[in-house]
């Protein structure tokens, strides 16, 4: 199935560079304005959606 | 092959999200539209609205009711900008005897002053269904026999003041406080040199003579931060003078203590009647000694006395104090004001430090012989250090001391609502401004005083609160950025 999993990586790496953005934004905006993004949202959750993506990213690219 | 399409579509998708999200973080963190509500069931953390402290007042959650067993109680509410009015929703339930509730926001950190607001009032309450009510513009007369059929029938032919009480009702009042009796024709300079700790306020009272005070002022530099002084006199409940001095430039505790110098009052040609004086300023600045040529001064509610001996060598000399205050508290943080305290023919001994001593007395005027200085002696009356010059020109208080039966008072003036009641839990309303509210790293502090709440006594009193809601109302973006344009 390589079409499903070329697919599949190319999400992987495009949802791995918003959450990249993601992390930079909110650090930078929780430097910024304490408590603006920590009010509502837990930046370790991003942290941890961040890493499991660039975990699927390698695997699927040793895979290939 | 992976149409490039579609990576261009799934890119702007993601991208387009993450943009959302961060303009609504901008959004609640600025609100344009200057309101915005924030509720707790104080199940879990809440960011905004911050759990209930100290943790020994507080028994331990039980289905998501925070459940409050000492007095009082503190907690935080943190928001991302400057609100004028914040609407307090509380959805509480009492167990035992509490006769009053109240909620207050921290208006003054340096004399930690909170803006008190009613939550219940069960002294009040009681009077609903047998005193006859007058409710005009949220402010209510209870009449015990009804005699006045207005609000402003009854200020306009305002009756004596020992049968007039006031709970939370901020206008002024038409009483005019005036000794008949008095007379200082004979004034000479006296100097009360008991040094004192921190804030206070006293009554001193004017007729054909010149206001003349001269306060002497030290301060410790014993804590972290800024010691300014500010002195209010106030005539009619309005500020007519102010004097101050800034800090001396230690902020650290340092412990070298600084001479301030004096700071003097002195007017001359004011109305007869009655003045207040008040410091505020906070426990690093010691007031030293004051001088004055009136007869009266009368403090409100506390005197805190300094341990002399740091200040102006031992004195170690009896002092006597006297008060109209029915209960009585002592505390001291100082091993060297322990101490046995003579009231009346009986007395209480000051055995540990940190403390709370309650004293109840049934006498109009009492007095109170200290061994020695170094404590802390609060009441719902006031103190002085003569007899002759103890004076209350506060109307009575329908606080939690008190007591309707035998009481001269026929009249009650009140700010207050009843609470409503909503499937067994009581819900009450409180507005508080916030205008003058203290509000550091985003903060402002709130507090929940339920008198009579004892944590250690063997009583199953408590307040279980199932939900705080705050509503609040600041400036909208809009009138922000037209005042911004009016300036310019």
């Amino acid at each position: 199935m390589p079409f499903i999993n070329e697919k599949f990586t190319i999400i992987c790496k495009e949802i791995f560079y918003v959450l990249t953005g993601a992390l930079l934004i909110f650090s930078i905006m929780e430097i910024a304005f304490s408590g603006i993004v920590s009010a509502y949202i837990n930046i370790n959750y991003v942290l941890i959606f961040w890493i499991f993506f660039a975990i699927l990213i390698l695997v699927n690219n040793d895979k290939n | 092959m992976i149409k490039g399409n579609f990576i261009i579509k799934l890119r702007i998708l993601l991208w387009a999200g993450l943009a959302l999200i961060v303009f609504l973080l901008f959004y609640f963190a600025v609100i344009p539209g200057g309101r915005i509500g924030y509720k707790t069931d104080f199940q879990d953390n809440n960011f905004f609205i911050r759990k209930l402290n100290p943790p020994e007042r507080i028994a331990q959650p039980n289905e998501g009711e925070s459940k409050i067993i000492g007095n009082p109680v503190y907690f935080y509410l943190r928001t991302p900008r400057r609100f004028n009015i914040a609407e307090m929703t509380i959805k509480y339930k009492t167990n035992g005897n509490l006769p009053i509730i109240e909620a207050g926001v921290l208006a003054d950190k340096n004399t930690w002053k909170y803006a008190i607001k009613p939550v219940e009032n069960n002294i009040i309450g009681r009077l609903l269904p047998a005193w006859s009510v007058i409710n005009e513009d949220g402010h209510a007369l209870f009449q015990r026999e009804k005699k006045f059929n207005t609000l402003n029938d009854f200020l306009n032919n305002f009756p004596a003041r020992s049968e007039v009480a006031v709970y939370n009702y901020g206008k002024p009042l038409p009483d005019n406080f005036i000794i008949s009796s008095y007379d200082n024709s004979e004034a000479r300079e006296t100097k009360l040199d008991y040094p004192l700790i921190g804030s206070w306020e006293f009554y001193t009272y004017i007729k054909n003579e010149e206001l003349d005070f001269s306060f002497d002022f030290l301060d410790l530099n014993k804590e972290n931060g800024e010691d300014p002084i500010n002195l209010y006199l106030y005539y009619k409940g309005k500020a007519i003078d102010k004097k101050n001095y800034s800090d001396d430039g230690i902020f650290w505790p340092a412990g070298e203590i600084k001479e301030k110098g004096l700071l003097k009052f002195k007017l001359a040609d004011l109305p007869e009647g009655i003045y207040k004086i008040e410091l505020k300023a906070g426990n690093d600045i010691i007031t030293k000694s004051i001088a004055t040529k009136q007869k009266i001064i009368s403090f409100a509610n506390k005197i805190n006395l300094a341990k002399s001996g740091d200040i102006v060598g031992n004195k170690n000399t009896a002092i006597n104090i006297f008060t109209d205050s029915r209960i009585l508290n002592f505390q001291s943080v100082n091993p060297s004001g322990l101490q046995k305290i003579k009231i009346e023919n009986d007395g209480i001994d000051i055995a540990n430090t940190y403390e709370q001593y309650q004293y109840k007395t049934a006498s109009a005027t009492s007095e109170i012989i200290l061994e020695k200085d170094g404590l802390t002696i609060s009441g719902d009356g006031v103190f002085s250090f003569t007899r002759e010059n103890l004076i209350n020109p506060e109307i009575t208080k329908v606080n939690e001391n008190f007591v309707l039966e035998n009481n001269p008072v026929n009249y009650i003036l009140a700010d207050y609502n009843q609470p409503k009641e909503e499937d067994g839990w009581k819900i009450a309303k409180i507005n508080f401004d916030l205008t003058g509210a203290y509000r550091e790293f985003n903060k402002y502090t709130f507090l929940i005083s339920i008198p009579g709440l004892d944590p250690v006594d063997e009583i199953d009193d408590y307040v279980k609160i199932k939900e705080i809601r705050f509503d609040l109302e600041g400036t909208s973006l809009l009138e922000k950025i037209k005042k911004l344009r009016i300036k310019n």
